[in-house]
């Protein structure tokens, strides 16, 4: 037996594999399953391994359109987790042939401390512009950068600086008018590890180990981790991974303004946000985070939603069962546009069983998917950050 | 850390029923599953006792009367153990909180109910959802009925079930649509995409429009169990009006949208009350002298640890992996505990493969006290904080009873019962 065979039959009965009844409950809740002439699904890739031809696994292009949502190994009654074999074979794919921009992105943020290529001129000119924009709004505003000793230390996605800097001020908004000890980093504060979505380590944990080293030199007790999954899966599953030692703790910004909510430190008024909500929850901070044995948002994201927005319901399935914004698993930039569009079906269907208006993501990269299924699919809701609806909400 | 009144270990129907009542007797309750456990994969149907004594195959019209007798007859059984008034209590509770549910479950509380199954046969069972009200009444009518099923759905033939039932059932008539025409875009035909499909207005409309003509004087329509995911009653109700007769699903093979459904809707009703339910991974427990210390949840990167005063361990039989079988023997995995297995393996099944008093290894689970606390070989409590509920115990064959749904319920209430009162006496 080749090595890739051997190494894919290993991960399968890592997972148990050879109990799979090929149920189909894995099926059902599969963004990618059935995609075009393949017909591939999560019990396919289980008997290509069982069959012992496990190498063509890592030849196909389906794992790279598979979001790793996870949520196969969430509903699979024999605990199979088909995003984990699907990570074991993006990792025998030589990191270079891997599809799309994936690992171009992460090489990018392993050279220059951020997937934009901006440099710290660049990303601090951004930063005071939007202050400056903002401070007219609110006189007495700080951006802290660099601060020694700050409690939190703040990652930001580098696509806001890059395409959406307005998202700036609305995170300096919330955090200034919540009143706490916090600051942005010049260097190694990118809020995303797409490396983790290759499978090259060696990347994602070198570019972990510059951001806990950074944040160390900054003395913070809390990295704040923004508006982003799997960059907050992949920092905190990448400690543990990498053994990495760091003295402080990696908190979600969601649970950050839940925390800020129970203990009054922001005045909100939900009117600020007229019209229905639903909430996505991102796969990341939610369902994988669960299974991973770290926090999970969704809980925190509820209470927020309930301060700050008129009306919000519940899509269906919702929490750890929630379907893929189709973009996660680095497919965002993985190429197959069309097989992702496709892909998005069933959550566009179930964000218009809602009826809202806009769609709560506490997540860039869903995000940034959701908006291309708005489009692609003609509907006329709308996604929006949490800190956006928070921004709006505040009472000065 | 985070500590806990009590850990529900299992997620099924049984752990679900345990942590409603263990929250509603006011104790801090954490679910923690490794698997969704069988309930997805069940038709939806809520059996008590449809069949006892099992040895006669006897399908009994009430189940209360079967009961008592089985309750007199079979201390050792679950249902024994937990005792008349238990169960009753425990059922009708839960029953009426499913009626008031999303799902609108119905019951003739005195009757089972005998209900038409994909396989055309006759389920006996004691509750059935809203959309399978009228397939229990098509069949006691045994009036002219048209079961509908989609080309290229391979879960569902409409012929069979016509076939199966015929003779009984003259009335009974077989038909199919195409529902690729149907749908905006070319899609694959399986249950979940035409559930989605149902909860659509536009799709209702058009499948009504197809139907209508088929009708021919039917004064019921069966369709597979696909009409929609949570939302099926209004979908239900709103098909009964577009075509003006009565609408009935026929639960299928797994994935079951029914089974699915009720997980979904009872895992809700407990986020709701804000008690916390993990699933995914695999948990080990933490024991301490004679008492479980905490559970620890085993996730894929990091362990987290749950201090708890008691346990209820409700991980089904084999297929939710509370019992782990191998050539050699049965284990239950976390704990290691004592089952009654026979003494030899060939004793384990009868010559009979389909025999009517079912195969003793069917029987094999945990022993118990009153208290549903597992028994050690010498008959003493492994753990003094430690109670199982559900398909895990011995004594019963829930396949062969029909009783599978009553014995998670009624078990599950009846641990969380204990513990409230062992908390109490202490």
């Amino acid at each position: 037996m080749n090595d890739t065979r051997q190494r894919m039959l290993e991960a399968l009965l890592q997972q148990g594999g050879d109990g799979c009844v090929s149920c189909g409950a894995c099926v059902a809740g599969c963004p990618v399953a059935d995609w075009n002439e393949e017909r591939l699904d999560p019990r396919r890739i289980v008997r290509l391994i069982q069959y012992g031809v496990g190498d063509r696994v890592a030849e196909l292009d389906w794992i790279w359109h598979c979001t790793t949502c996870g949520r196969c190994g969430y509903t699979c009654p024999s605990g199979i987790d088909v995003s984990t074999l699907v990570q074991a074979a993006r990792a025998l794919v030589p990191h270079d042939r891997s599809p799309g921009q994936i690992q171009q992105t992460a090489d990018l943020h392993c050279t220059t401390g951020n997937n934009m290529q901006l440099t710290s001129e660049q990303w601090l000119e951004t930063v005071e512009w939007m202050r400056d924009e903002l401070a007219d709004d609110v006189p007495d505003l700080e951006v802290p950068v660099d601060r020694c000793g700050a409690e939190h230390f703040l990652t930001i996605n580098s696509k806001l600086p890059m395409y959406y800097p307005e998202d700036l001020q609305d995170i300096f908004r919330l955090f200034h008018a919540a009143g706490v000890s916090w600051t942005l980093s010049s260097s190694w504060w990118e809020g995303t590890n797409y490396a983790m979505f290759t499978g090259d380590e060696a990347t994602w944990e070198h570019t972990l180990r510059q951001q806990v080293d950074r944040v160390h030199q900054l003395g913070c007790r809390t990295m704040a981790y923004t508006e982003c999954g799997h960059g907050y899966y992949a920092t905190l599953t990448g400690l543990q991974r990498f053994g990495i030692p760091h003295r402080f703790r990696v908190v979600h910004v969601v649970s950050l303004y839940a925390q800020w909510i129970r203990e009054g430190r922001l005045r909100l008024d939900p009117s600020r946000n007229p019209g229905r909500f639903t909430l996505h929850d991102p796969c990341n901070a939610v369902r994988k985070a669960v299974m991973a044995g770290i926090p999970s948002i969704a809980e925190d994201a509820r209470l927020v939603l309930d301060h700050v927005c008129e009306e919000w319901v519940e899509m269906t399935p919702n929490r750890d069962a929630n379907y893929c914004c189709s973009g996660g698993g680095g497919a965002l930039i993985a190429g197959f546009k069309r097989a992702r569009t496709h892909h998005g079906r069933t959550k566009v269907e179930q964000i218009d069983r809602t009826g809202a208006a806009q769609v709560c993501s506490p997540c860039v990269n869903c995000l940034d998917a959701l908006n291309n299924l708005a489009q692609d699919y003609q509907r006329p809701w709308k996604p929006v950050h949490l800190w956006t609806l928070l921004a709006r909400a505040i009472v000065s | 850390m985070e500590r806990h009144d009590v850990v529900v270990i299992g997620g099924g129907l049984t752990g679900m029923a345990a942590a409603r009542r263990a929250h509603q007797l006011g104790l801090r309750v954490l679910v923690a599953a490794a698997t969704p456990g069988s309930l997805p994969y069940t038709s939806g149907a809520m059996d008590l006792l449809g069949v006892y004594p099992t040895e006669t195959r006897h399908y009994r019209c009430s189940p209360w009367e079967a009961l008592s007798e089985l309750v007199e007859c079979d201390p050792e059984h679950p249902y024994g153990k937990v005792g008349l008034g238990g169960v009753r209590s425990a059922w009708d509770e839960f029953a009426a909180h499913l009626a008031a549910g999303p799902l609108g479950y119905h019951c003739q509380p005195a009757d089972n109910v005998l209900l038409v199954t994909s396989a055309g046969t006759l389920k006996p069972t004691h509750l059935v959802p809203h959309s399978m009200k009228h397939n229990v009444r098509a069949w006691e009518s045994r009036e002219s009925t048209l079961v509908l099923g989609f080309e290229r759905l391979m879960d569902f033939s409409p012929e069979h079930v016509v076939q199966t039932l015929r003779e009984r059932w003259p009335g009974l008539r077989a038909a199919r649509i195409d529902a690729t025409a149907l749908l905006e875009d070319s899609r694959r035909i399986c249950v979940t995409e035409l559930a989605a499909a149902f909860e659509r207005d536009a799709f209702r409309q058009r499948f009504a429009d197809t139907v209508r003509p088929m009708l021919g004087g039917a004064r019921f329509l069966g369709l597979p169990a696909v009409l929609g995911f949570e939302g099926v009653r209004p979908v239900c109700d709103e098909l009964e009006q577009l075509l003006g007769l009565p609408v009935f699903e026929i639960p299928m093979l797994s994935p079951s949208l029914p089974g699915m459904r009720l997980t979904e809707v009872l895992k809700a009703d407990l986020l709701r009350q804000g008690v916390t339910l993990l699933q995914g991974r695999p948990v080990r427990l933490e024991r301490e002298a004679d008492r479980v210390r905490a559970v620890v949840w085993q996730g894929s990167a990091s362990e987290r640890r749950f201090e708890t005063d008691d346990v209820i361990l409700a991980t089904g039989r084999f297929f939710g992996r509370g019992l782990v079988a191998h050539q050699g023997g049965v284990r239950e995995p976390l704990l290691d505990l004592e089952l009654d297995l026979p003494p030899s393996r060939d004793a384990w099944h009868m010559q009979s493969f389909l025999g009517a008093p079912g195969h003793p290894i069917n029987r094999v689970g945990l022993t118990t006290d009153a208290e549903l606390r597992p028994l050690d070989r010498r008959g003493a409590p492994v753990c003094t904080n430690l109670r199982a509920a559900g398909a895990i115990l011995g004594g019963h064959d829930w396949v062969r009873e029909k009783s599978g749904a009553g014995i998670s319920v009624v078990t599950g209430y009846a641990a969380a019962e204990r513990v409230a009162a062992a908390r109490e006496g202490a």
